[in-house]
């Protein structure tokens, strides 16, 4: 498997595959870049275990993490970053907004 | 007009000046000329903040800063000695730049148009072709050129004159007073977002500094949050005025429901919608239902400031209608996952909601450029707008 997860955490596998993104820029990206359908998908799929994840993952030292759970956590930074378009916008960007790509953000 | 009774009031501080009612014309936003005397009297003659110390660690860390409405760009570099000094990055040879990158570690900088070099310090070490220079030139008349420079709380401050009429200190006054209890520095920069959006600099800044645009332009990303029926116009809970800066604080609807994914989050680490504790260095008021503060530091800096968080923005005006807008965002360091996925949805909601923010600017812009509106109006909702103005005038005013 090319994106490892922890052994509780391996059916979200199909996401990380996608999600796994260790930068905000590129998390952006790829959010930017999906329908609001896939991103719904990847929303519901993952908060039922946001909080068992995240209680798996404060075990381990943000410094000295594991690859799969750099994976786990690199996904759910991704869900946050997606979870304002599922949650607020109902559309993958802020609809009544300046043009996001004009927008630039350094990792 | 106010027909309909207040509901709510914001406290006023009793140092708010008399700035009267009148509506404001629209001339200072859309005219070169007034752009041209802004830059002579205020941007040349006010303390602008320009980075952080912590973007400086070890001595030979250098960045460089364009400041386009004093048309510099300017080295911040920390020396052997600690010190960090500013100096324009300008040979002083034949004028080309001496650093080249935006930033770096560096044991000096050295020309690449003759060579010539110049130490961390800014003493010219290495003038190549010195035999052949004649006339009255002393090699330790010719270092780079400093410019002047102060900190306070880690916030790198540069003055366009060699000696400015008052202290850094001096300057902030009482609004360096009420935040200097926050912990700046033990927070780090989390995020940094820029763009340059066709707009006059007042115009951008005015859309930062009042609540009341909470209610439509951030509609979708904070819904219900910054007014209800117990505040229907979203005023501000408390605004005091130091001198040219002011400090608002930001009212919230303690019924406001953040996001699920915010509040999941928002457990195991201070985020923006989800953190109303006691901090030091906020809520100068003791207001009830107190959001955060909005801090504005004249002409074009705000430090806004949570329990546990900090953003700023710098708003660099580059021509009457373009301005380039750098926001960076502080925390304190996550400590584990937890608390950096809190961090997370602090950085996009924030960077979202800024996103709202701007939707309104080159409109705006746009149509005051048009001719049809002579005024602006503002309500005491936008308190903030009317003492900007006031101020700017105040200094156009001085040095006319």
């Amino acid at each position: 498997m090319s994106t490892p997860l922890p052994a509780a955490f391996t059916q979200l596998a199909p996401y990380a595959e996608k999600w796994a993104l260790d930068t905000e820029s590129a998390r952006r990206e790829t959010r930017m870049g999906c329908s609001q359908e896939e991103l719904t998908t990847f929303y519901q799929a993952m908060k039922p275990v946001l909080d068992e994840a995240i209680q798996h993952l404060n075990k381990f030292d943000l410094e000295k993490m594991p690859d799969p759970e750099r994976n786990l956590l690199n996904t759910a930074l991704s869900l946050v970053e997606i979870s304002v378009a599922v949650e607020l916008f109902h559309n993958p960007w802020p609809l009544n907004a300046w043009p996001w790509e004009a927008f630039s953000v350094s990792d | 007009m106010g027909k309909t009774e207040r509901i709510f009031e914001t406290k006023l501080h009793s140092d708010t000046p008399e700035m009267g009612d009148s509506p404001l014309p629209v001339e200072p936003y859309v005219s070169k000329e007034f752009f041209e005397k802004e830059r002579e009297s205020i941007f040349k003659r006010a303390w602008l903040e320009v980075a952080r110390v912590e973007e400086l660690p070890n001595p030979g860390d250098y960045i460089t800063v364009d400041v386009e409405v004093l048309k510099a760009s300017i080295i911040l570099v920390r020396g052997q000695d600690n010190e960090v000094r500013a100096f324009h990055n300008i040979c002083t040879h034949r004028g080309n730049k001496v650093a080249r990158e935006n930033q770096g570690n560096a044991r000096g900088f050295t020309c690449g148009f003759h060579g010539w070099a110049f130490g961390l310090d800014g003493n010219l070490e290495f003038m190549a072709g010195e035999e052949y220079f004649t006339g009255d030139i002393n090699k330790c008349d010719i270092g780079l050129i400093p410019m002047t420079l102060d900190t306070w709380k880690g916030f790198i401050f540069v003055h366009a004159m060699d000696e400015p009429p008052q202290s850094l200190g001096d300057y902030l006054g009482g609004m360096g007073t009420q935040l200097d209890p926050f912990p700046h520095e033990e927070c780090e920069r989390i995020a940094r977002y820029s763009g340059t959006p066709r707009v006059n600099w007042k115009v951008a800044i005015d859309a930062f500094q009042e609540a009341f645009h909470a209610i439509t332009v951030h509609r979708e990303s904070l819904p219900g949050s910054a007014a209800s029926a117990l505040n229907p116009g979203a005023a501000l809970t408390s605004a005091r005025f130091y001198g040219p800066h002011r400090s608002l604080s930001a009212w919230l609807n303690m019924e406001y429901m953040p996001p699920d994914i915010g509040l999941m989050v928002g457990k195991y680490g201070p985020a923006f919608v989800t953190s109303h504790e006691d901090y030091p260095g906020v809520n100068p008021n003791r207001d009830d239902s107190w959001w955060f503060d909005i801090n504005v530091i004249f002409p074009n800096f705000f430090c806004d400031v949570g329990p546990g968080w900090y953003f700023t923005y710098n708003f660099w005006p580059v021509s009457e209608n373009e301005t380039r807008w750098v926001m960076d965002i502080y925390q304190l360091k996550a400590k584990d996952a937890g608390a950096l996925l809190a961090q997370e949805h602090t950085k996009v909601l924030l960077r979202d909601a800024v996103l709202e923010d701007f939707s309104t600017l080159e409109d705006t812009q746009q149509m005051m450029e048009s001719g049809a509106l002579k005024n602006i109006l503002a309500s005491d909702l936008e308190i903030a707008i009317r003492h900007q103005m006031y101020v700017v005038n105040q200094w156009l005013e001085q040095t006319a």
